[in-house]
C-alpha cells in the first residue's frame, strides 16, 4: 500500500512546520543547552564547566522555594481553573436568556494583554487604594493584606491567574460538550439515571481527551506565567511568589549568568515533559479501557 | 466515538440541533443559577471594565480609599492626548499586520502538520511529534538571546519576518489540528487515493473542506496569542513607529524611572482589546463548533 | 475556506510590503545614521528631536532617529540587542545600570572625541559615574534625588510647623519619625510614604544606610561593609517605619509600583513623602499647589540622597562612534541642556546651571532644593552602584531588605546575608 509518493507525502505536509521549528526553535534550544555547561555571561566566552551548574542548582536554596512556590501556584491553579470551567460549561451549554453574551463576558479575560492585566491586578488587590479594599471598607469589612502578606499574596497570585485561564477551560470544554451524542443521554435519562450519575458514567469518560489536552496545555501556561507576577509582587513579599521562571529570569538577565540559567531552563524543560509524558500514558491507558 | 463510525457527512459541523434540543424549562432553580451565572460573569469582566473606567477618568488612576464604579467626571481626554502623542495609529496597524501574517502561517502549517501526523503512519512520526512538543517545554527566557542571534545571523533583523517567522511554527496549534484531523474518516482518503488523487490534491479538497470548524479554532487562538505576544515583539523591533500595541505600551510604563501616565496608557489598553473582541465574536459559533469537531470527546 | 485563506495571505503580504517599504531602515546613500533610544516620556522626546534637528542642520551628512525605549525589563532587552551587536547607537540608562555594561564593553569610551576638559562643569561625584577606568563612557544629564514632602494640611492640624529650608537643617531621624507619628495620628492610616519602585530599585534606601554613617562596601568596592553596627542600625530604623505602622506595607522594596508613594501621599493616606522629582507631574494633577511643600532631605550622622537621573552613552553596536560623541557633546552642551531640562522639568547636571536660567513652569522653588540636594549625594555610595555587579548586589539587597522590612528576618541576619551575597558575587 505504501507507495513512494505517499512515503513521502508525511514529511512533505510536515516539512513547513518542521523547518520553522528546526530553525527558531531547535538551534536555540541546542544552543541553551550547550550553555548549561557553561558559565559564561551574555558577551564573551564562556568557560566549560561540565555539570557545575546542575549541581550548584541542586544546592542553591532559592532554586528549591522557587519550585516548591511553581508547585503550589500550579496545583492552585489548573485544578481549580479546569474545575471552574468545567462547571460553567455544564452550566452554559443549557439554552438561557443572554447565554451568547455570558459566554463573551466569561471569556473577555482572555483577551487583555498579559501586561495590562497585571497592572489592573496591582492597582484592584492594592492595600490601600485599590477597589476591592476599598468596597470591603464600605461594607465595614477589615481590609485584606492581598499583596502584602507572604501568605495571601500567593493566593492572590493563584487568583489573578485563574480569572485569566477560566474563559479558556470553559470554551474548550463547551465544544466537547456540545458534542455529546444526545440520544446517549436520553438513554440514560429514560433508565432513571440521575444527573449526577449520567455524567459520572456518560459524560465525563467522554471528556477524557479534552481533559489531557486541557491539562498539559494549562500546567505549560501556568509554569511559564511571568508578566503577572513580575508587576504584581515582583516575587515578593519576600521569595513568597517567586516561581521558577522569575528565578530564570533573573539569573540570566538581572544577574548576567546565562549559563546557569540555561541550566535551570534545561531542568525546567526536563519537568514539564516528564510530566506531559505521563500525561500522555495515562492518557493511552485510559483510552485503551475504555 | 461511536458517532463517527459512520458519520461519513463531509460537513463536520458540530451536531449544532444538540444545545437547542434541550427545550429550557427555566424553573425557579434554574433562575438561581442563571442569576449566579450574571453575577459570576460580571465579576470577572470587572478587571476589563476597570481598564475603562481608568481610560475614562481624569489623571488616570482612582486616588482615593473611597470607593467608586464610575469615574465622578468621565473624560475622553485621556485617548485625546494618547493620539496626540503617540503614533497609536501605526501600533494598530502593526499589530494586525504582524498578528494576521503570523496566523495565516501559523495556521496553514499547523493544518499540513496536524495532517501528517494524524492521517499517516511513517517512521520516525513518534519521534518527530515528541519533538514538536519540546519545543513548547524550554522557557523563552533561556532561548532569547540564542534565537535573536540566529535571526541576525538569517539577516531578517529589521524586517518584519523577525518578528513573525520565529513564533509561526506553533506545536500547539498542530497538537489542536492533530487532535481534529484523527476524525477524518481514512475510508474518504483511501477512496480518493484510489481514484489516483495527488495527496496535496486530497489534502485541498477533501481535508481542508472539512476543518472549516478547526480553522476558526486556530484562528482565534493564534491570533489572540500573537496580537499580545509581548517579548520577542520586545526584542526585534525597533523604532517607535514599528512597535506593536504590546510592546508599545509596555514602553509608556516603567517602575520608578518616571511617572507613568496611566490614562493613556489604559486609553490604548482599552482599544487594543477592542479588534480581539471583534474577532472572538465573529469565530464565536465556529469556535465553539470547531472544538466540538475537533473530536475531542 | 481555502479561499478565503489565500486572500488574506495575500493582503497580509501587501500590507507587510507596505510597512516594510516605510520602515526605512537604510539611510539615504552617503548619509550616517545614529539612532537614539530614549524613555517614552513625550516632552522629552520633542526635545531630542529638537536637538537632533539643530545637530543635522549643523552637520548635513548625519541622520538621527529619535525612538522609544520599550519597556518590560531593561537589561534584558538591551544584553539580547547588545549579543548581536544590534543595540540603538544612543542609549538613556540610569546610572544604577550603566556599571555593568560599560565593564563588558557594551559603552564606549569617547574620551577621544570630547573636547577637553568636558567634564569640568559637571559635580565630580556624577561625574565619576562615567570616568571610569582611564576613560569617559557616557555623559551624565540629569540628575533626581530625594527630598521631603509634606502636605500643609496634615502639618497644620498637628500643629507642626516644617523645619528650616535649608539642607542642613533638614529633620533628623528622630524628629522625622515623632512627626511622622503625629501625622499617622491625623491621617488615620499612615505616616509617610517612600518613593520605592520595585526591586529593581532597592538602591533607593542606600542613602539611609550613608546618612547614619553606615557604607554597603569598602573602598575596594568588593569587601562588604554593611555587617558593622552603623549598617544593622540602619536597617532597624528602616524596619521600624512598618513596625509602628509609620509606612504603608505595600510601599514595601518589592511591593511597591512606581506610583505607590505618590498616590498615598495625593490621597492624604500619608502626610509626608520621601520622593524624587518624578512624583512632581502626579502632584500636579492630583492637588492644588497650595496643599503641598518640600523641605530637604531627612539627614542624621550625615547626609545623603539617592542618586538617580540617566546617562547618556553611545554602545558598542554604533558603526560612527565618533560622529555619535560629537553629537553627544552637542547634545549636553549648556544651552541644549537647559532646554532639555525645561522641557521635561529635569534637574541638570551641570553646575553652571541654575534654576532661574532654566525657568521652570511648575514649582521651581521645589526644583532649586533638588538641586541643592545634589552635593549631598555620596560620592562613595555612586562608586558602588556604578561598579560592574551592581546588578546583582542591588537584587540581593532588595531580597534581604525587603524580608527584613516585613519583619520575617532580624536587622541583623539581613545585613548577614547582604554581606554574603555580595561576596559571593565577587568569584
Amino acid at each position: 500500500m505504501s507507495t513512494t509518493r505517499s512515503r513521502l507525502a508525511p514529511w512533505l505536509f510536515v516539512s513547513p512546520g518542521l523547518v520553522l521549528l528546526i530553525v527558531f526553535s531547535f538551534v536555540p534550544i541546542v544552543a541553551a543547552v550547550v550553555l548549561s555547561f557553561q558559565q559564561v555571561a551574555v558577551f564573551g566566552q564562556g568557560t566549560w564547566v561540565g555539570g557545575g551548574n546542575y549541581a550548584q542548582m541542586a544546592g542553591d536554596p532559592l532554586f528549591w522555594t522557587s519550585i516548591g512556590n511553581t508547585a503550589v501556584f500550579t496545583i492552585g491553579t489548573v485544578p481549580t481553573s479546569m474545575a471552574i470551567g468545567l462547571l460553567l460549561a455544564v452550566l452554559l451549554n443549557r439554552a438561557m436568556p443572554g447565554r451568547a453574551l455570558i459566554r463573551a463576558l466569561f471569556f473577555l479575560p482572555m483577551v487583555a494583554a498579559g501586561v495590562v492585566v497585571a497592572v489592573i491586578m496591582a492597582w484592584i488587590f492594592n492595600g490601600d487604594y485599590g477597589v476591592l479594599n476599598n468596597l470591603l471598607a464600605a461594607l465595614g469589612l477589615p481590609r485584606v493584606p492581598w499583596l502584602t502578606s507572604p501568605d495571601v499574596a500567593m493566593l492572590t497570585f493563584v487568583l489573578a491567574v485563574v480569572w485569566t485561564r477560566i474563559g479558556f477551560c470553559m470554551v474548550i470544554y463547551l465544544g466537547a460538550l456540545q458534542a455529546v451524542p444526545p440520544e446517549l443521554v436520553e438513554a440514560m435519562t429514560v433508565d432513571g439515571a440521575g444527573r449526577w450519575t449520567r455524567f459520572r458514567r456518560l459524560i465525563w469518560p467522554l471528556l477524557r481527551p479534552t481533559t489531557f489536552v486541557l491539562l498539559v496545555v494549562n500546567v505549560v501556561f501556568s509554569l511559564q506565567v511571568f508578566d503577572i507576577v513580575y508587576v504584581l509582587t515582583g516575587g515578593g513579599p519576600g521569595f513568597a511568589t517567586t516561581v521558577l521562571i522569575q528565578y530564570i529570569f533573573r539569573t540570566a538577565f538581572t544577574n548576567g549568568e546565562m549559563g546557569y540559567a540555561s541550566a535551570i531552563g534545561v531542568v525546567f524543560a526536563l519537568i514539564l515533559l516528564g510530566f506531559t509524558a505521563l500525561q500522555w500514558r495515562a492518557n493511552r491507558r485510559a483510552e485503551e479501557v475504555a | 466515538m461511536t458517532s463517527l463510525v459512520h458519520d461519513t457527512r463531509p460537513a463536520l459541523e458540530a451536531p449544532a440541533a444538540a444545545p437547542a434540543a434541550r427545550r429550557s424549562r427555566m424553573t425557579p432553580g434554574r433562575w438561581v443559577v442563571w442569576a449566579l451565572l450574571v453575577g459570576g460573569a460580571l465579576v470577572m469582566a470587572f478587571p476589563v471594565y476597570w481598564i475603562l473606567v481608568t481610560a475614562l477618568t481624569p489623571g488616570g488612576q482612582s486616588r482615593s480609599g473611597e470607593f467608586y464604579l464610575w469615574p465622578s467626571e468621565p473624560t475622553l481626554a485621556n485617548f485625546a492626548e494618547a493620539f496626540a502623542s503617540q503614533p497609536v495609529g501605526r501600533w494598530i496597524v502593526n499589530s494586525i499586520v504582524i498578528a494576521g501574517i503570523g496566523t495565516a502561517i501559523t495556521v496553514i502549517v499547523a493544518l499540513m502538520a496536524g495532517y501528517a501526523f494524524a492521517k499517516f503512519s511513517f517512521r520516525g512520526r513518534g519521534v518527530l511529534f515528541g519533538a514538536f512538543l519540546v519545543t513548547i517545554v524550554v522557557p523563552a527566557q533561556v532561548t532569547l538571546v540564542p534565537s535573536f542571534l540566529v535571526v541576525v545571523d538569517l539577516h531578517l533583523v529589521d524586517t518584519i519576518w523577525a518578528v513573525i517567522l520565529p513564533r509561526a511554527g506553533d506545536a500547539i496549534a498542530v497538537f489542536i489540528a492533530r487532535q481534529f484531523m484523527l476524525k477524518i474518516p481514512d475510508a474518504l482518503l483511501e477512496a480518493a487515493r484510489i481514484d489516483g488523487a495527488g495527496e496535496l490534491a486530497i489534502f485541498r479538497r477533501i481535508v481542508l473542506p472539512m476543518s472549516g470548524p478547526l480553522v476558526g479554532v486556530l484562528v482565534i487562538l493564534a491570533f489572540m496569542g500573537k496580537w499580545n505576544d509581548f517579548l520577542w515583539p520586545l526584542v526585534t523591533l525597533q523604532g517607535t513607529e514599528n512597535l506593536t500595541l504590546a510592546v508599545a505600551l509596555s514602553s509608556m510604563q516603567s517602575s520608578g524611572i518616571f511617572d507613568n501616565p496611566w490614562g493613556p496608557i489604559m486609553a490604548i489598553a482599552f482599544l487594543s482589546l477592542l479588534p480581539l473582541l471583534v474577532v472572538f465574536l465573529v469565530f464565536q459559533r465556529t469556535f465553539v463548533q470547531g472544538i466540538a469537531s475537533t473530536g475531542l470527546k | 475556506m481555502t479561499r478565503a485563506l489565500s486572500r488574506r495571505a495575500f493582503l497580509g503580504g501587501a500590507a507587510a510590503a507596505a510597512v516594510l517599504a516605510g520602515c526605512g531602515t537604510d539611510p539615504a546613500p552617503g548619509k550616517i545614521r545614529l539612532r537614539l533610544s530614549t524613555w517614552n516620556i513625550a516632552p522629552d522626546l520633542v526635545s531630542y528631536r529638537e536637538i537632533a534637528d539643530r545637530y543635522q542642520a549643523l552637520h548635513p551628512d548625519v541622520e538621527i532617529a529619535v525612538e522609544v525605549t520599550p519597556g518590560g525589563d531593561f537589561n534584558q532587552w538591551l544584553t539580547t540587542r547588545l549579543a548581536a551587536d544590534r543595540a540603538p547607537d544612543l542609549i538613556r540608562i540610569i546610572p544604577q545600570q550603566f556599571g555593568r555594561y560599560v565593564d563588558t564593553g557594551g559603552m564606549v569610551d569617547i574620551s577621544p572625541w570630547l573636547p577637553p576638559g568636558y567634564g569640568d562643569d559637571y559635580r565630580e561625584n556624577f561625574w565619576s559615574i562615567v570616568a571610569k577606568d582611564g576613560g569617559i563612557h557616557g555623559i551624565p544629564q540629569h540628575t533626581d534625588n530625594f527630598i521631603t514632602f509634606y502636605r500643609r494640611d496634615v502639618l497644620e492640624r498637628i500643629g507642626v510647623s516644617p523645619p528650616p529650608d535649608a539642607v542642613d537643617q533638614a529633620w533628623t531621624w528622630s524628629e522625622f519619625l515623632d512627626v511622622a507619628r503625629e501625622v499617622k495620628r491625623a491621617t488615620g492610616a499612615y505616616g509617610f510614604s517612600v518613593g520605592f519602585g520595585g526591586v529593581n530599585n532597592a538602591y533607593r534606601w542606600l542613602p539611609f544606610l550613608y546618612m547614619h554613617g553606615g557604607r554597603l562596601v569598602e573602598d575596594d568596592l568588593v569587601t562588604p561593609a554593611i555587617e558593622d553596627d552603623a549598617g544593622v542600625e540602619a536597617l532597624e530604623w528602616t524596619r521600624r517605619w512598618y513596625a509602628e505602622g509609620l509606612v504603608s506595607l505595600s510601599n514595601t522594596v518589592k511591593g511597591s509600583q512606581g506610583d505607590t508613594a505618590t498616590t498615598l501621599f495625593a490621597t492624604g493616606q500619608a502626610g509626608l513623602m520621601l520622593n524624587n522629582p518624578t512624583a512632581l507631574p502626579t502632584l500636579q494633577e492630583s492637588l492644588p499647589e497650595e496643599a503641598w511643600d518640600t523641605r530637604y532631605m531627612i539627614q542624621d550622622v550625615g547626609r545623603a540622597s539617592d542618586c538617580g537621573g540617566n546617562v547618556l552613552a553611545v554602545t558598542s553596536s554604533c558603526k560612527h562612534p565618533e560622529v555619535a560623541a560629537d553629537f553627544l557633546a552637542f547634545l549636553n552642551n549648556p544651552e541644549n541642556t537647559v532646554a532639555f531640562c525645561r522641557g521635561g522639568g529635569w534637574v541638570p547636571v551641570r553646575e553652571s546651571i541654575d534654576v532661574d536660567e532654566v525657568g521652570y513652569s511648575y514649582r521651581p522653588d521645589t526644583v532649586a532644593r533638588f538641586l541643592a540636594q545634589q552635593e549631598t549625594v555620596p560620592a562613595d555610595m555612586i562608586a558602588v552602584e556604578t561598579s560592574p555587579r551592581f546588578n546583582v548586589i542591588n537584587q540581593v539587597l532588595g531580597d534581604y531588605l525587603d524580608l527584613c522590612l516585613i519583619g520575617s528576618i532580624t536587622p541583623r541576619e539581613a545585613a548577614a546575608s547582604i554581606a554574603e551575597g555580595i561576596r559571593n558575587v565577587h568569584h
